[in-house]
């Protein structure tokens, strides 16, 4: 009987105790990961050739007061064009905003380009900074552009025996030209200021059509017409250059850059009939005062030079001055900007439940009435709601449009006063190009030897295009794995390239669903994927991606 | 909250009337009330009991439990520091039962009695904090762990649990004076968590499924405790 009872009592005692270990881990397979995204402030350049070659040999130079914060992707001090992206990132540690900005020059240089140097101003209004930068090939003309390139025979001392002129004509549908006239006995001196010597003497010169809206791809300073600083005839002055001619003239002599000379050397620029210029408020004529302004890669800033008197010969307009450099030259107007950045929000019903759409916004400005030269543009993966800013626009009229993914116009908005301050918002019209089904696309990730997949989950813009054609064109940013877009056509096999830091994927021939979740992981039969092109390399890549993550 | 307080008072007098009319009812002039203080696992608190026979006990109890540590663990790559809070409140009406009531029973047996009853949490908060041990070193940047955020997870059970244990009531230590010991559980609802997480790990929010199954099965919440109560 006593048996009993104690056995009754340990039963009831074990029972309890059991209750208690039973219970599992409650850290079990728990794994907490920093997020792959550390930086709140990223400019994405991307980085093209007026060719259309790639630029992936570019060399990239990161200067300025505020170079010391700037990383890439991988949180390195190694800046690289990848995939047709430069990635910049602000150090995370760093606070940024209107009140504290970061300033930096980037500089880019590569084989048969012309360098650019693009000053980046980062407010920290815009997460993440999109920017389209052309490097200028100058052995193969393009669209918008006439390009020469040519020898000139130098006497035994290195200077022309006579004078020497070389002509450039005009690109094609523009009027714009230039001409410059060596005087003989002129020396050749490099950066440093010695004389070079030699007698095979290159002649390098660009004219652009300053009419067209390619032109705020390539001009000088990398921020479009407008400029953040300008050396004017009064001081420096942020605002916007509006260009009636324009030309860029290299030297080289046996090998050596040439960077002025010792004697001056005459200019011409032809000038676009069209130009309205702004003092007048009437198309250029003779007699008009214009000012010259030029841009040097040494020093890149644009300056004023000096006034020039338009002058008509032979029916077309033009400016003649002198100079002892060579260096992009500019015959136009100064226009001082604006005291505030105009700042614009961008609604949209389609755009809506977090649907993206990449959107282009360019900003004009106007001449009667009508859109004149393309001032500035941004790209924006944007959204219902989405906001961005415009530093340096001139105190003028301006025009905002906006396109969509295949360059249809989805809004236009007459500004007369841009410097108002206040928030404009515009109204997108539906896209042509996206009135498919809202598409989804879920990344995920697993470890090749773990059970779950990855929590934290990579941000990197996304392209498309059709299977089988080519030119692949944005999709817009995935972030944290995921978007959402109508540019998707349900049933259609498309191409994608993903480009993630220093890093470009490609996956071909996939058929859009409706809701397209994939997981990367080596599980083949368990339809993990790891790309269609060199998987294994991928799987080799998603090991150390997981090693460094811990995983 | 006011329900389940007047439910644990209607049972405790039910019971209090049904052991007034019994046949087996306790002898008059015996002392039936019972008052005094406990300390367990479920905090500290007080009790009131009520012998309404010789077999059965009925008995009121209120605890509260502040508990609180921190951890260092090592979760994926990084090591956190996680801090445990948790605040248990409960009212608490039991119903004893004595399973060896008889004279050969023995001095400690015959006070044994197996209890049941119900638990109404006033106070039921569970939460765990993880924060960043170190520093995060991502390429060449260094990121200082208060920068990094915290990953906060918070579970919650239903306010109303059933309770069933074995008690001692009743040793004497001299006097009115007398020990009580108890050994039992909470049988508790499915906990429900909800995690939040901000800045650079504001994305393991995606964990809540894993924690939630991890704590699936704790749903025995444990009591022991002993206390000293005076008999009048």
């Amino acid at each position: 009987m006593t048996k009993n009872r104690i056995s009754f009592i340990a039963l009831m005692f074990l029972a309890v105790v059991g209750m208690i270990v039973a219970c599992t881990n409650p850290f079990k397979d728990l794994e907490i990961s920093v997020s792959s995204n550390v930086f709140k402030n990223v400019v994405n350049l991307e980085v093209g050739s007026s060719a259309g070659t790639s630029m992936e040999n570019a060399t990239v130079a990161i200067t300025g007061p505020d170079a010391d914060k700037i990383y890439n992707a991988e949180g390195k001090k190694l800046f690289k064009v990848t995939g047709g992206f430069l990635f910049l990132a602000v150090d995370p540690n760093v606070v940024v905003n209107e009140q504290a900005p970061l300033n930096i020059n980037v500089a880019i240089a590569a084989a048969n380009h012309l360098g650019v140097q693009i000053p980046v101003k980062i407010t920290g209004s815009e997460k993440i900074t999109m920017r389209k930068v052309v490097l200028l090939n100058t052995a193969a003309a393009a669209a918008d552009m006439a390009i020469k390139n040519t020898s000139v025979a130098l006497g035994a001392n290195g200077t022309p025996a006579s004078d020497v002129t070389v002509n450039i004509p005009p690109p094609a549908g523009a009027s714009e030209s230039a001409t410059i006239t060596i005087p003989a006995g002129t020396q050749f001196r490099d950066a440093n200021n010695n004389v070079i010597s030699g007698t095979d003497l290159k002649v390098s010169m660009v004219v652009p059509k300053t009419g067209s809206e390619s032109l705020a791809e390539v001009f000088p300073g990398g921020t479009g017409l407008t400029q953040p600083a300008i050396q004017t005839a009064s001081g420096t002055s942020a605002g916007a250059l509006l260009p009636g001619g324009m030309s860029e003239v290299s030297f080289s002599l046996n090998g050596t850059a040439i960077t002025n000379f010792s004697k001056p050397v005459d200019l011409g620029i032809s000038l676009d009939p069209d130009f309205v210029n702004p003092e007048t408020g009437q198309k250029v004529k003779a007699g008009d005062k214009l000012s010259v302004f030029s841009f040097s890669s040494n020093n890149p800033i644009w300056k004023h030079e000096q006034e020039a008197t338009v002058q008509s010969t032979g029916g077309k307009l033009s400016v003649n001055f002198s100079s002892t450099h060579a260096t992009w030259f500019l015959a136009g107007n100064f226009v001082e900007s604006c005291d505030n950045a105009l700042k614009i929000k961008l609604t949209a019903d389609w755009l809506k439940n977090g649907v993206t759409h990449p959107v282009t916004v360019k900003v004009f400005s106007s001449a009667g009435g009508n859109a004149d030269k393309l001032l500035v543009q941004k790209s924006i993966t944007a959204t219902d709601g989405s906001e961005l800013r415009f530093d340096d626009l001139p105190q003028v009229a301006i025009i905002i449009k906006t396109f969509d993914a295949d360059g249809n116009g989805l809004s236009e908005t007459k500004l007369s006063d841009p410097c108002n301050g206040n928030q404009q918002i515009i109204s997108l019209a539906a896209s042509p190009v996206a009135g498919n089904p809202k598409t989804t696309m879920q990344l995920y990730v697993r470890c090749p030897n773990q059970a779950q997949r990855v929590n934290v989950l990579p941000t990197f813009y996304l392209y498309y295009k059709i299977h089988g054609q080519t030119g692949y064109k944005l999709l817009g940013i995935v972030t944290n794995g995921y978007i959402s877009t109508t540019l998707l056509d349900p049933g259609k096999k498309y191409d994608f390239r993903a480009v993630w830091g220093s890093t470009v994927k490609e996956v071909n021939d996939v058929a859009v669903k409706v809701d397209n979740t994939a997981t990367v992981g080596d599980n083949a039969a368990g339809g993990e994927i790891l790309g269609t092109k060199a998987g294994a390399t991928n799987l080799e890549l998603l090991k150390e991606k997981c090693k460094e993550a811990g995983l | 909250m006011k329900q389940l307080l007047l439910l644990s008072f209607s049972m405790l007098s039910t019971a209090m009337i049904s052991a007034q009319n019994g046949n087996d009812a306790a002898s008059a002039g015996e002392q039936r009330f019972s008052a005094g203080i406990h300390v367990g696992t479920q905090g500290f608190g007080v009790h009131v009991g009520y012998q309404l026979h010789h077999r059965w006990l009925a008995g009121l109890a209120a605890s509260y439990a502040p508990y609180g540590y921190t951890a260092t663990r090592t979760l994926g790559k990084n090591a956190y520091d996680i801090k445990m809070k948790e605040q248990l409140g409960n009212v608490q009406a039991l119903i004893g039962w004595k399973p060896f009531a008889g004279e050969h029973a023995g001095r400690f047996l015959h006070k044994l009695y197996i209890n049941g009853g119900v638990a109404a949490f006033y106070k039921q908060e569970a939460n765990a904090t993880a924060t960043p041990k170190n520093d995060y070193q991502y390429g060449d940047i260094l990121i200082k762990k208060e920068d990094l955020g915290t990953v906060n997870a918070a579970v919650q059970w239903k306010k109303v649990a059933p309770y069933a244990g074995l008690a001692l009531r009743g040793l004497s230590l001299g006097g009115n004076v007398v020990f009580n010991a108890d050994l039992g559980t909470y049988y508790l609802s499915k906990p429900e968590v909800h995690m939040t997480a901000d800045n650079l790990l504001s994305e393991n929010t995606s964990q809540e499924a894993t924690v939630q199954k991890n704590l699936d099965n704790y749903r025995w919440l444990p009591v022991l405790q002993v206390g000293v109560a005076y008999k009048f």
